[in-house]
């Protein structure tokens, strides 16, 4: 049985590795392929920060609030095995600023130690009168993604540098024998293989620096402008990465000066002691925005072939915060494809 | 009295700091630092910096809440400000866990350290050994940095600093007024305090820059307590133990207790190891003494004994010291005004 993943940032890896952690005993013949256009360090994954927190809300998707709470269940799992360091897996607290009171959040009680701000804390950030603290995780792509590259390598995973234009070129008969499920993790630019206006870029633009005496995470919050437009401050294990860019529908993955200086101003008003950081790079990705993920199942024919493909993207600004939920629930929906496969397999006589 | 001549003896995080406090509320005095050792080689460059308050039993609580809240309020502010970094303070969130329920559950500092709750369940299963625990955030000095920018800012006011081995204060009286005694652990021979004792503290440095939490065990014993650019793993307290020289077993034996705690220590890289004598007594001396020999007087503040709470309290007893100098002062002025009748 062939599986073609399509894509190689968080989504892609680590639904490849789930699937094949759970079914590879069960299908022996089980080859599976990576394909993509772009591996770690140059994914989308590889420009975030890290940081596992959800949006403030989740607009009704209690879906997504349960596939969240799987990722850190999941990830807190591994934090005391040998393999985190190697992961880029750690827990971090810090702060999230509001100009006022504002509801609890769905993942209170997911994160440890969630609690409002005493108001000496709040004195720490002039201009911000309401908050919350809490410990949560941290996982690095520039880690993580080698890392389930190794582990789905030892599996015997192949993976081709390569940009795949349509579902049929992996699943027709380009290929000596069709794929037989195709497993869709194309993040921003999935609407090239399949027209999705749902689904916008959400372009961020970052500032890395050196600030090794930043230990929290501090997230600011401004209702007018929007979720990651107010300035954020997120320290890593080497680097402190500053942002608040958040613009829909714009594809530029230039570095924009005018959003250098936005970055730059509103965090060092943030965090003084930010002037005296040292600038180490500038990236700007796009955020692969949508309303909801897309996670489910389509059956995509083109002629005499078909081949089923399980889509697995738009996860905005909370593919991290997200990405182990729904591998498992991408992992369920291969499950469901493959008793398919089996039930039409034709019967022993008895 | 012109500009009197005051003399710190002592450069570590007490000192130094002293002469800061002495010059800022005594702009006409002449300040000078004289020590045999300067950062990076005092016993403040071991410690870990961290404002954790130790308890002395000998002070009244409500005294040394006073000097922890004056200190706390100074660093938080700079720490807060364009300097953090240079002056290597900043803010640290952690946990103090305990393998048995203390009796104490609301220290005296509580209040003042920001946002101190009970852990909840879920923070306490990180540590299936403990069974209580507190969280909170607080500060920490990362020496040399702080030690080198308070040196930074004495030289800016004037202060003078010389290398040089004080072996009795009486060689001092010809050249200065008031002589401050910082000594620490140095006092025990300096001043002959036989109520002054070592408390031996070996420490790991370690290369670990994922670790952004202190953990604390509140037998106060074992440590982890992330710096800018190292983690200070810990540690001992070794009562009336003098050796400076680090000892293979105890490096093993912080290694493995810390590890234990934070399991993701086992990948820490650049292992150096340090050893510190904590300047300890039963209650910090901060007190005026006149010393006199054939006739002479010599005005003397004492602030020595912190322990292993110097960096904790160093900002409210440096004023208090500040003040005593000053009160050394007006007594001289006096004094020498009643000469000229």
């Amino acid at each position: 049985m062939r599986v073609a993943i399509i894509g190689a940032g968080v989504i892609g890896l680590s639904t490849a590795l789930c699937i094949h952690e759970q079914y590879h005993s069960l299908v022996p013949s089980l080859e599976m392929e990576v394909y993509a256009d772009r591996y770690t360090p140059h994914t989308t994954s590889d420009g975030a920060a890290g940081l596992w927190q959800p949006y403030l809300s989740d607009h009704g998707n209690l879906q997504e609030t349960l596939w969240n709470k799987e990722t850190f269940d999941y990830l807190l799992g591994h934090l005391g095995s040998p393999a985190a360091k190697e992961m880029g897996l750690f827990l971090i607290s810090g702060y999230n600023l509001f100009t006022q009171p504002v509801p609890d959040p769905s993942w209170k009680n997911i994160v440890l130690g969630f609690r409002n701000l005493t108001p000496k804390e709040l004195e720490l950030f002039p201009g911000y009168s309401y908050g919350w603290f809490n410990t949560a995780l941290m996982l690095e792509c520039r880690s993580y993604l080698p890392w389930l590259t190794n582990r789905l390598t030892q599996r015997g995973v192949k993976f081709f540098h390569k940009k795949v234009e349509s579902f049929q070129e992996v699943s027709g008969d380009m290929f000596a024998r069709g794929v037989d499920v195709v497993i869709n993790c194309t993040g921003v630019r999935a609407g090239e293989l399949q027209p999705d206006p749902e689904l916008q870029p959400g372009r961020g633009q970052i500032i890395k620096v050196l600030a090794p005496w930043v230990k929290h995470f501090i997230i600011t919050h401004d209702v007018k402008s929007g979720i990651y437009n107010s300035p954020y401050v997120i320290p890593g294990s080497e680097f402190t990465v500053l942002g608040g860019i958040y613009q829909h529908g714009n594809w530029s993955e230039e570095n924009s000066a005018q959003d250098h200086k936005t970055i730059w101003d509103n965090c060092c008003r943030l965090l003084p002691s930010l002037q005296k950081a040292k600038i180490v790079q500038e990236w700007s990705g796009l955020r692969p925005a949508r309303p909801c993920v897309r996670l489910e199942r389509e059956t995509v024919r083109q002629g005499h072939f078909q081949a089923e493909v399980i889509h697995n993207y738009g996860h905005g600004g909370f593919g991290i915060t997200i990405h182990w939920g729904c591998a498992m629930a991408a992992a369920r929906l291969f499950g469901s494809i493959l008793q398919e496969k089996l039930a039409s397999l034709p019967q022993p006589r008895l | 009295m012109a500009a009197p001549k005051v003399a710190v003896v002592g450069a570590g995080v007490i000192g130094l700091s002293t002469a800061l406090c002495i010059a800022e509320t005594c702009p006409s005095c002449s300040v000078t630092v004289l020590s045999d050792q300067f950062s990076p080689n005092t016993t403040s460059d071991v410690a870990a910096g961290m404002l954790i308050p130790h308890t002395y039993p000998g002070t009244p609580i409500h005294t040394q809440k006073q000097w922890f809240k004056e200190t706390f309020t100074y660093l938080f502010a700079i720490s807060n400000s364009a300097e953090a970094s240079e002056a290597g303070i900043h803010l640290i969130s952690g946990w103090q866990v305990f393998k048995n329920t203390p009796k104490e559950e609301l220290p005296f500092w509580s209040d003042v350290v920001l946002g101190f709750r009970p852990m909840s369940e879920a923070e306490l299963q990180k540590f299936p050994q403990h069974r209580f625990g507190q969280a909170f955030t607080t500060l920490k000095c990362d020496c040399p940095p702080y030690l080198l920018w308070l040196e930074k800012r004495l030289k800016a006011t004037g202060v003078q600093m010389y290398t040089r081995k004080v072996a009795d204060l009486w060689e001092l009286h010809s050249e200065y007024n008031i002589i401050v005694n910082c000594a620490g652990i140095g006092a025990h021979q300096l001043v002959g305090d036989e109520k002054l004792f070592p408390v031996r503290g070996q420490v790991l440095k370690v290369h670990a820059p994922w670790v952004k939490n202190f953990i604390r065990d509140g037998d106060g014993l074992t440590y982890i307590y992330p710096g800018i650019h190292r983690v200070t793993l810990g540690g001992t307290r070794e009562r009336e133990s003098w050796s400076l020289s680090p000892d293979p077993g105890t490096t093993k034996d912080i290694f493995d207790r810390c590890c234990s705690l934070e399991p993701s220590l086992r990948g820490a890289q650049d292992i150096e190891v340090k050893v510190g004598l904590r300047p300890s007594r039963q209650c910090v001396r901060l007190q005026k003494e006149v010393l006199s020999q054939g006739g002479v007087k010599l005005p003397v503040v004492h602030n020595y004994g912190h322990g292993s709470g110097g960096f904790s309290v160093h900002r409210g007893t440096a004023k208090e010291a500040a003040r005593l100098v000053g009160e050394c002062i007006a007594a001289l002025q006096g004094s020498s005004s009643r000469a000229k009748l």
